[in-house]
């Protein structure tokens, strides 16, 4: 096969990394603006964000393991 | 390109040795290896942080109690009535990923030695998973009875049945890949470092890349898990 194409395949995979990033900056925002309005409850907030940027970087991570497949085709 | 396939083929499971007991022949990996590494750790730590229990805590104990009441801490949050049940199952799995994902910051201790963390090979990750499911599916059938599992199948609305026997197998595939693939690219990356300047930033990386994140996939990977089994075990008020 043509390794150059795949090698830009590969590449053009991890473009998701955009929306992962998004979503955690969106998420830090909101999470430190609800901890300026409440700071008691900023424990439960720390633990909220952490899950949410986890969860969100999970589909970028789906993304890095479709590009080790085509890496590894090539 | 000979350093590319070089470099991810240290993710591939590499046999060191085999077991023959009669007729059928069982390999042994480095990752099998890692694992009773791990093992061999916690059973020690448990063995001597706990040996005397007394009434008035001391020390040694303190130590164990506060990490049991943090493990009660992430039950509370899924379920009030069972979470004395689950403690000991999700306090091990903790245990036993923390040590297995930070093992590899002991090749910055000791300079040239070779070890890897077993959940790079995402058999035993899997492996994992599927434990965790059979947890819950467990769950759901001790404490709602077969018949009361079967029905929340089509609990809020008959049409969700499809969904939710998808979700009994994407659920442990979504943990096993945001495990592995976390730790792979830790490993991957701190690879290269070690590649590039052999010399001092490995160790500064090494604290985000190893020991943050493995500290942090374990514990989302536990969190999951007993959230899926609160839900399993949640009551229709």
């Amino acid at each position: 096969m043509n390794t150059g194409l795949m090698a830009v395949a590969a590449s053009v995979c991890m473009l998701t990394g955009i929306g992962a990033g998004l979503g955690i900056a969106i998420a830090t925002g909101k999470a430190t603006e609800a901890a300026a309005r409440q700071p008691e409850a900023a424990k439960s907030i720390r633990t909220i964000l952490l899950i949410g940027a986890v969860l969100s970087e999970a589909t970028a991570i789906y993304a890095m393991f479709i590009a080790f497949l085509i890496i590894s085709k090539m | 390109m000979d350093k590319i396939t070089d470099v991810m083929s240290k993710i591939n499971p590499t046999t060191v040795f085999n077991i023959q007991i009669g007729s059928i022949k069982i390999g042994i990996t480095d990752s099998t290896i890692s694992m009773w590494i791990a093992m061999a750790i916690i059973i020690a730590v448990a063995y001597i942080m706990a040996k005397k229990l007394k009434q008035m805590p001391s020390g040694k104990q303190s130590a164990v109690e506060i990490f049991v009441e943090f493990i009660r801490g992430i039950l509370k949050d899924s379920m009030d009535k069972y979470s004395e049940v689950f403690v000991p199952f999700i306090g091990t799995m903790f245990l036993l990923l923390v040590v297995a994902n930070i093992m590899d910051i002991v090749n910055i201790i000791i300079p040239s030695f070779n070890i890897s963390p077993p959940t790079k090979n995402i058999s035993v990750v899997l492996a994992l998973s599927i434990i965790s499911m059979i947890t819950v599916v467990y769950a759901g059938i001790r404490f709602k009875k077969f018949s009361g599992w079967l029905k929340s199948f089509v609990q809020p609305l008959p049409i969700m049945l499809p969904f939710k026997i998808m979700e009994y197998f994407i659920k442990p595939i979504s943990l096993t890949l945001r495990l592995f693939g976390n730790i792979v690219a830790g490993f991957l990356i701190m690879i290269l470092i070690y590649a590039m300047i052999p010399e001092a930033i490995p160790s500064f990386a090494s604290i985000y890349f190893d020991i943050f994140d493995g500290i942090l996939q374990a514990y989302i990977f536990v969190f999951l898990t007993a959230l899926y089994i609160g839900e399993a075990v949640e009551e229709e008020d």
